[in-house]
């Protein structure tokens, strides 16, 4: 049902569920700022500049780790679900359920970190949630795993019902995925990029959610019944597995932000060739394999695995990373593209997550992962393709439908705002690489006075960082709400 | 034609692993029990409820809309006969016996009725949900600290497990790929919108 527009606000093709998408949104930037407001605590902490109490470090690493990542997975599916709507039919219902049992299970997950007091980090490896020793009970680490569950369950039930919603459309997924185009050089009915995008998410991302829910039910199973163990290599293949395309699914559904709003500001239409087909089918099966550099510390994984997860780490940022990023830039070549805010944003977003790959890349040779894993190199990596790759264009996405009526240009407050993220980001995540590729360790509650200037000076890019989001989202904000009260 | 034969074939195989001998001799291993007597009858179950299918739902509509009842009964049974306990007397106590033969091909058959009532998506879930299960289920029974069965072997439990987890891998695959070919039963439902008219709250 389409909704009236709030005053000041143009009016945008409704979609299925079209509150709940706005509601997400909204929740996205609340979660954001928090998630944010978090990490500054935690680099103030580690720069001495504020005094926080080591067991509360690690709750804030955990809700930040699971905060993002979950808010960036939820953002992403609006994301998609917002754009997908307008080549297949989608029901509505089916968002509302995926939101509410997000927020069901946010619940629970703060609850059990910081009422319950769960620090085992967001990745709640094998055994660690049953051995706190005496940090927290089972009761606390259960309530996390029920409600990462709970959001689990939340994203199968959204990723079926767009598959469904494909396949009804195009009848099966080779369809949906272009392989008559991929295959034979034609197809009748050629799929839109966002089909295509969002045939592979529901492929990969599909099949990690369904290996997600099997490690965190086991163990579940094991805290309380402590007899029933599981190889500790297997469930980390498992976790990791899930968590990696998790992830990668998330930044790669809001990349469908950009196929559907830059083509209205360059004036051409994205186009589908065999090689953009060709990349997203390549993404498919390189997402789901190359988890395993994760695993490069493993010494007990077999070596194939681990070789497997180097080359695959060379290749897995190729083919769609490259053909996304030139695609874009030959569009925005002489298009005379009118920059505002919504377009800043979503080219920002692409370069963010091209110039992120570039440290995991390197950190994916297993002689640099031996000396650079536990360093900061890795945060630095994803805060440069999270900070400056997803939330740039979830940012984007959230401007680009609150957009009012008149052309605004990018000046004034949003101009500012926008200068002082980017720059702050850039400078936060530099800071990491920095300090990683001067062995600062990560995950540490307490640091070395040697390692001080750079967790202050990390501390301060933060702050910018935050102080630009903040001024990016207040309007988007205001009419975020309007919008849905109208 | 088929699907007389197929109500035939279901019948014989129904008396079939009732009668003394074979029921004995499927019972005397654990994942023959598990693996083919409970599934053979569910499945007979199925196969004789979908031939009589129309008889049956006959003004009987209201009581299974959309499939939930029958599906809500069928997990319950399901659920039931996957606890170690349950499987333990059925081996031993008569009545749990006849109970499993009455109860899994009721099963079966209220899954026929209510499978082509289903919503897709329910439909979806529930094939993501047992690949899931199935793999929860094939760790419980290889890395049980004890016997599970009183009545089996540790080794039959182990072995058990390893040819779940193989059925999981199995059965995603199947599920997987049969949406890369050919039209699946998530496409018999209205038609989309035109592109570009949007949706429906």
């Amino acid at each position: 049902m389409a909704q009236a527009n709030a005053p000041g606000t143009i009016s945008a093709p409704s979609c299925p569920a079209d509150g709940a998408v706005k509601l997400t949104m909204l929740l996205t930037v609340a979660v954001l700022l928090l998630m944010m407001a978090f990490g500054l605590t935690m680099r103030m902490a580690q720069g001495a500049l504020i005094q926080i109490d080591p067991t509360i470090f690690y709750r804030l690493m955990t809700a930040h780790g699971i905060g993002m990542v979950g808010i960036a997975g939820m953002s992403g599916s609006a994301i998609m679900w917002y754009f997908l709507s307008r080549h297949v039919s989608l029901a509505g219902w089916v968002f509302w359920i995926h939101l509410g049992l997000f927020v069901v299970g946010v619940v629970a997950i703060l609850g059990s970190i910081f009422i319950g007091g769960y620090a085992g980090a967001w990745t709640f490896l094998f055994p660690l949630p049953a051995i706190s020793g005496g940090v927290w009970d089972v009761g606390a680490a259960a309530t996390y795993l029920i409600g990462v569950i709970l959001v689990g369950v939340g994203f199968l039930v959204y990723l079926v019902e767009v598959g469904r919603a494909v396949i009804e459309r195009y009848g099966n997924f080779a369809n949906a995925l272009g392989w008559p185009l991929l295959f034979s050089g034609k197809q009748d009915d050629v799929p839109p990029p966002t089909v295509i995008a969002a045939a592979a998410i529901v492929v990969f991302n599909g099949i990690s959610t369904v290996v997600g829910a099997a490690v965190l039910i086991i163990s579940l199973i094991n805290l309380y019944l402590p007899s029933f163990t599981l190889d500790a290599l297997l469930a980390k293949n498992m976790i990791y597995f899930f968590g990696h395309v998790f992830i990668n699914a998330s930044i790669y559904m809001a990349v469908i932000a950009v196929y559907e709003i830059v083509p209205e500001y360059t004036q051409q239409q994205w186009k589908v060739s065999r090689s953009f087909v060709a990349s997203w089918n390549a993404v498919v099966f390189l997402v789901m394999a190359v988890y395993t550099h994760h695993l490069f510390q493993d010494g007990v994984m077999p070596a194939w695995a681990l070789v497997m997860g180097q080359i695959i780490s060379y290749a897995s940022g190729i083919p769609l990373l490259v053909i996304t990023t030139f695609s874009l830039l030959t569009y925005l070549y002489r298009s005379g593209i009118r920059w505002d805010l919504a377009s800043a944003l979503l080219v920002t977003g692409i370069f963010g997550w091209s110039i992120g790959a570039v440290p995991a890349i390197i950190d994916g040779m297993i002689s640099v992962n031996n000396i650079m894993h536990n360093t900061q190199w890795v945060p630095g990596h994803f805060h440069l393709y999270l900070l400056l790759g997803q939330v740039a264009l979830t940012l984007g996405f959230s401007a680009w439908l609150t957009r009012t009526g008149v052309h605004a240009s990018l000046s004034g407050w949003n101009a500012r705002g926008f200068t002082i993220y980017l720059l702050g980001g850039m400078g936060f995540a530099i800071v990491f690489l920095v300090s990683g590729a001067s062995s600062i360790p990560r995950r540490w509650a307490t640091h070395l006075p040697e390692w001080h200037l750079q967790d202050q000076v990390g501390s301060l890019f933060a702050l910018a960082a935050i102080l630009g989001v903040g001024i990016i989202v207040l309007p988007i904000t205001k009419r975020l709400v309007l919008s849905m009260r109208g | 034609m088929t699907e007389r034969l197929a109500f035939y074939a279901a019948v014989l195989i129904l008396v079939t692993v009732s009668s003394s001998p074979v029921r004995l001799l499927l019972e005397q291993s654990l994942v023959s029990h598990l693996l083919i007597q409970m599934p053979a009858l569910v499945l007979c179950g199925w196969t004789i409820a979908r031939r009589h299918r129309d008889a049956i739902n006959r003004g009987r509509e209201s009581f299974n809309v959309g499939g939930a009842t029958g599906l809500s009964f069928a997990l319950i049974v399901f659920s039931f006969w996957m606890l170690p306990r349950s499987v333990d007397g059925s081996v031993q106590n008569p009545l749990y016996e006849f109970a499993k033969f009455v109860t899994l091909p009721f099963a079966g058959a209220s899954l026929a009725l209510s499978w082509p009532k289903l919503p897709p998506l329910a439909i979806g879930i529930l094939k993501c949900n047992l690949v899931s299960m199935m793999l929860v289920l094939s760790w419980i029974y290889t890395t049980s600290p004890s016997r599970l069965c009183n009545s089996y072997l540790r080794d039959e439990q182990d072995m058990l497990g390893q040819i779940v987890a193989v059925l999981a891998i199995g059965l995603g695959c199947l599920f997987g790929g049969s949406l890369f070919c050919g039209t699946t039963t998530i496409v018999r439902r209205k038609s989309a919108t035109p592109i570009g008219s949007g949706g429906r709250e």
